[in-house]
């Protein structure tokens, strides 16, 4: 063996020498050697050993990193010396994307890595889930409580204020008869008994009004849908409430088409466009008008009761359909209502598949809108 | 199955036919080594015919157009990036393809290092010294163009036939 072949083998040892007692050997540089003068044997041995070298180091600073928790750090490529450690960092890494996945709250992330700990760690996540769903079950229970709650204050201040006055009127009218009958002309008595008739309808169409929307709110009532024609039942309610228009001098234009036909409920239709009519006259000045037209999208027909009253801000709009917000507003000749009516329409309306709204300006009129499905 | 002779052939997913009704019996399942034997048998061939390059380019391309299928047929395409690697997840296993980890994403700049664990084509291999799943790299290329909408290079760094235990994929869009 040559010199130079010697001192290569020696460089060797030392090389691993330093492997063996746990240190990171350097590669032994090509310039050092005299490829010519040196046995292509030994020149492949110092090929394989500095391979072998970059390999150690590579995967030294691999898994001390991994040890250190990083998993920052880059698996090396085709380095087999660290495959087990490379799948584990693999398994890591995307045990983190599914922790960050379930922290966003995708519970539906299952984890199988390591037998126990997946157990746990998926015991943990469908605890989570379970819990999620309970929480949301929670606040719909609780949204649906506070609605039941302003309800129940919106009933009770209808039975304390609005049932109460008219009866009011009612004992009132009715004890003055009873204990001073005598003292008043037939004229006034007249008057008196209008009263308490006047009272008695008003607290009669009240509790007509409460007793539909409680049977509406438990689905007592079942739409019963068959084709219907929309022009003959708004002509329908033109004739019902012609004398009260002529009262205020109000123009009452029916424009739906002949054959415009819905499918649905003929008696709950029959009751939304009685009260929109009336709420329309209700809220239109003396020389107004009310307008009904039809048209049509898709499958739905549109019916819109259009009068060019008082109008409403859109603050009034919003709660105009919420049984907890609703209240009566006097009409422009002092017509009360209970508040209730433009409600019982949106039940009916959307019993039947359709949708209502409105659409309104003060002092320029309103346009109450609803759709149905065309028969 | 149209004749390949008349007009270019091109793969739909639908051409998979209907094996409960084909096989009643024997059902949807089969052995991993006769996969393998289909792939490699093939694999061999093309080798003979064409090269090294052009069969990787053939595999690479069939993989994609198996992943563009799978995805236009089995993924749910609508879902959100992180619940769509997920359900790609579960369905890889669900088919026994593989085991697919995430170890990168880049959601804004399109960018991820998955890792595929006891894989169909490679898990056991003798070590060749080189990669071997072409075809996995154009399935991924495959899904994730039909998601995105964008072509994707998809690169093998490791496999198990490099003597790695689990193989690993760069994702990245091409710009």
């Amino acid at each position: 063996m040559k010199q130079n072949e010697k001192e290569i083998i020696s460089a060797l040892n030392e090389m691993l020498s330093a492997f063996m007692s746990g240190q990171s050997p350097e590669v032994l540089l090509m310039p050092r050697l005299n490829e010519q003068e040196v046995d292509p044997d030994i020149l492949n041995l110092v090929n394989n050993v500095n391979s072998l070298v970059l390999k150690y180091n590579q995967a030294n600073n691999f898994i001390n990193a991994l040890s250190n928790g990083d998993l920052t750090v880059e698996p090396p490529a085709r380095n087999n010396l660290v495959s087990s450690f490379k799948q584990l960092h693999a398994n890591l890494q995307h045990l983190t994307w599914q922790t960050q996945q379930i922290a966003n709250g995708d519970y539906n992330q299952e984890v199988s890595f390591m037998g126990d700990f997946s157990v746990a760690f998926n015991t943990m996540t469908q605890s989570l889930k379970e819990k999620k769903k309970l929480d949301e079950q929670l606040l719909l229970y609780s949204k649906e409580l506070e609605l039941s709650n302003s309800t129940k204050d919106k009933l009770f201040s209808i039975i304390s204020h609005d049932l109460k006055s008219p009866f009011n009127a009612v004992l009132g009218f009715a004890n003055l008869l009873h204990n001073q009958y005598a003292d008043y002309s037939d004229e006034t008595r007249r008057k008196f008994i209008l009263a308490i008739k006047e009272s008695a309808e008003s607290s009669y169409a009240l509790l007509e009004k409460l007793f539909i929307w409680s049977l509406a709110q438990r689905n007592a009532i079942k739409a019963n849908p068959r084709k219907i024609d929309l022009k003959e039942i708004a002509d329908s309610k033109f004739n019902l409430l012609k004398s009260i228009a002529e009262t205020k001098n109000i123009a009452l234009i029916n424009t739906i088409d002949a054959d415009t036909f819905a499918y649905a409920d003929e008696e709950m239709i029959n009751t939304v466009m009685l009260n929109l009519i009336n709420n329309a006259l209700k809220f239109t000045h003396r020389g107004g008008y009310i307008k009904v037209v039809n048209s049509r999208k898709d499958n739905f027909i549109r019916i819109s009761v259009i009068d060019n009253g008082i109008g409403m801000p859109p603050e009034s709009i919003e709660n105009l359909f919420k049984i907890n917000r609703a209240v009566s507003t006097i009409g422009t000749s002092n017509e009360k209502g209970t508040g209730l009516g433009l409600i019982i329409c949106k039940e009916f309306i959307e019993n039947n598949g359709g949708e209502i709204w409105v659409e309104s300006k003060p002092d320029k009129g309103s346009t109450f809108n609803f759709t149905l499905p065309t028969a | 199955m149209v004749t390949m002779e008349k007009e270019p052939y091109s793969f739909e997913w639908k051409d998979l036919g209907d094996i409960s009704v084909g096989r009643p019996n024997l059902g949807q399942y089969t052995r991993v080594a006769v996969y393998r034997l289909m792939q490699f048998t093939l694999r061999s061939t093309l080798l003979k015919e064409l090269g090294a390059e052009q069969t990787q380019k053939i595999f690479y391309d069939a993989g994609k157009l198996a992943g563009v299928e799978f995805c236009k047929n089995i993924l749910n395409v609508k879902l959100e990036l992180n619940e769509f690697i997920a359900d790609l997840h579960q369905k890889l296993i669900d088919y026994s393809i593989g085991v697919l980890n995430i170890e990168k994403v880049d959601i804004e700049n399109l960018n991820f290092t998955l890792t595929v664990s006891e894989d169909l084509d490679c898990s056991g291999l003798p070590v060749y010294g080189e990669t071997v799943c072409d075809f996995d790299e154009g399935f991924i290329a495959g899904i994730f163009h039909v998601y995105t909408g964008k072509d994707f290079a998809v690169k093998e760094i490791d496999c198990w036939s490099t003597g790695d235990r689990t193989c690993r994929f760069t994702v990245n869009v091409e710009k």
